[in-house]
């Protein structure tokens, strides 16, 4: 299982800060496999950091060590 | 011996190793606006001050409130109703008098970007806005600044150094967050403790400090997520993206011609809405938000799905905005303005909360 942190909304969206999901090959398969079991982050925005790095292509590293989905904060 | 009268109160970080008088020095000529004189911007001015940064300019257009009070810890129940920078530039110079102020007492808009922006050496992020902040990483990116984000939800924080390092290495906002296009709340709207914004609006003086010293950091082209409730942390490293999501200038859109500008309602102004035909009235509350409004006609569509739900507004008509303290009727506005290209759209500028206040004081005037 692949387990993901989640941060600020979408962890009470999600009911809790880090989640688990079967694993995938790419971020489009993670990102389906996770709006299945959790719908309500599919509305959401965020970005994904696969080993602390922000990933921007459709790739994945083969050693993933750390996942995790960031929405933006703005409050000040 | 006039430099060793003058920095003795600098003494305490001048012995640190790393630190010492020449990273006093650089602090010294050092020039740092802060944008947001709020729940961020007061303990991040506060340790500018303390630590010496010879040059502060202060933009926010807002006055004190009472309920800034609880985690802005400059400003006193007599200032309540004053200008949040005037009152700042009151403490800088009681509590560091050496230090060149300047006081800008208005917003950051696109028309005034530039020229506010342009003669600091770092830029700190302070505002509570998304929109603000892509204008202000937008104006940094173009006038080659340092930029400081930092921002809050709830018991987290997100604060980055970007903007810095050699040409290859520059990270912003939009490498973090490429797009809007959901809303994002306010400690207004989501609630927050002092202690929080203490912690985040320290950082991002830290991270100006570290700066402007030349110290190292780890934060260089980095978010940090800071959790307050675990004490937890993560540092991100961002990537530049190649293709970036252009912001939209209205004034640009394809239908220029019919473009009208936005508009802010004051009570008396949304009342007179009430009374006309062929608005829509638009509550952007969440659903079952308090109080329910059972008086006028209306339509919910909470500001969350306004994108999923945009096809059961007509353009056409004229619509009209409204929520609890006006912050997020403001942003659907600017979406359905700047988005979407809506003609003729409004909202009731701060809210219920002022809308009951001003019937509150009408009806006190009749009695």
């Amino acid at each position: 299982m692949m387990r993901i942190h989640l941060f600020g909304v979408l962890a009470e969206l999600a009911g809790a800060a880090c989640i688990e999901i079967r694993p995938c090959r790419n971020i489009e398969g993670l990102k389906k496999e996770v709006f299945q079991h959790y719908p309500a982050l599919a509305n959401q925005d965020f970005s994904i950091a696969v080993n602390n790095i922000l990933v921007t292509e459709d790739s994945m590293p083969e050693d993933i060590l750390s996942l995790a989905f960031l929405p933006p904060f703005s409050g000040g | 011996m006039e430099d060793q009268n003058k920095y003795h109160r600098y003494q305490r970080q001048i012995i640190l190793p790393g630190f010492g008088m020449e990273a006093q020095k650089l602090l010294e000529q050092s020039k740092v606006l802060v944008i947001g004189a709020g729940g961020l911007g007061c303990p991040c001015i506060q340790f500018l001050v303390g630590a010496g940064v010879g040059h502060i300019g202060i933009v926010d257009g807002d006055d004190v409130a009472e309920n800034n009070l609880h985690r802005q810890m400059i400003y006193t129940p007599e200032d309540i109703g004053r200008k949040k920078t005037d009152c700042i530039e009151d403490y800088i110079l009681k509590q560091n008098p050496d230090i060149h102020i300047v006081n800008a007492p208005y917003f950051l808009k696109e028309s005034n970007a530039t020229s506010l922006i342009e003669g600091y050496d770092v830029v700190i992020d302070c505002t509570d806005q998304i929109k603000v902040r892509y204008l202000i990483n937008d104006t940094c990116i173009q006038l080659n600044k340092p930029y400081i984000f930092g921002a809050i939800y709830r018991y987290e924080i997100q604060i980055a150094l970007l903007n810095v390092g050699a040409a290859h290495e520059k990270t912003e906002l939009r490498d973090i967050f490429p797009q809007k296009s959901n809303p994002v709340s306010s400690c207004e709207e989501s609630g927050i403790l002092g202690a929080v914004c203490g912690i985040a609006g320290s950082m991002q003086a830290l991270e100006a400090i570290k700066f402007l010293a030349k110290m190292p950091t780890s934060l260089n082209n980095a978010l940090l997520i800071y959790n307050t409730l675990q004490h937890t942390r993560e540092i991100i490293q961002i990537k530049k993206t190649p293709m970036k999501v252009v912001k939209q200038d209205p004034m640009n859109a394809p239908n220029k011609s019919n473009y009208k500008p936005p508009v802010e309602l004051d009570a008396e102004g949304f009342l007179a809405k009430l009374k006309k035909d062929h608005v829509q009235l638009v509550d952007v509350r969440n659903e079952g938000e308090q109080p329910i409004i059972d008086s006028f006609q209306h339509i919910c569509i909470p500001l969350s799905e306004l994108h999923s739900r945009i096809k059961s507004l007509d353009p056409e008509k004229e619509i009209v905005l409204f929520c609890h303290a006006g912050i997020r009727s403001l942003e659907a506005m600017e979406i359905l303005s700047d988005e979407y290209h809506f003609p003729n759209v409004s909202h009731l500028r701060g809210g219920l909360v002022k809308l009951y206040h001003a019937l509150q004081q009408k009806q006190n005037a009749i009695k």
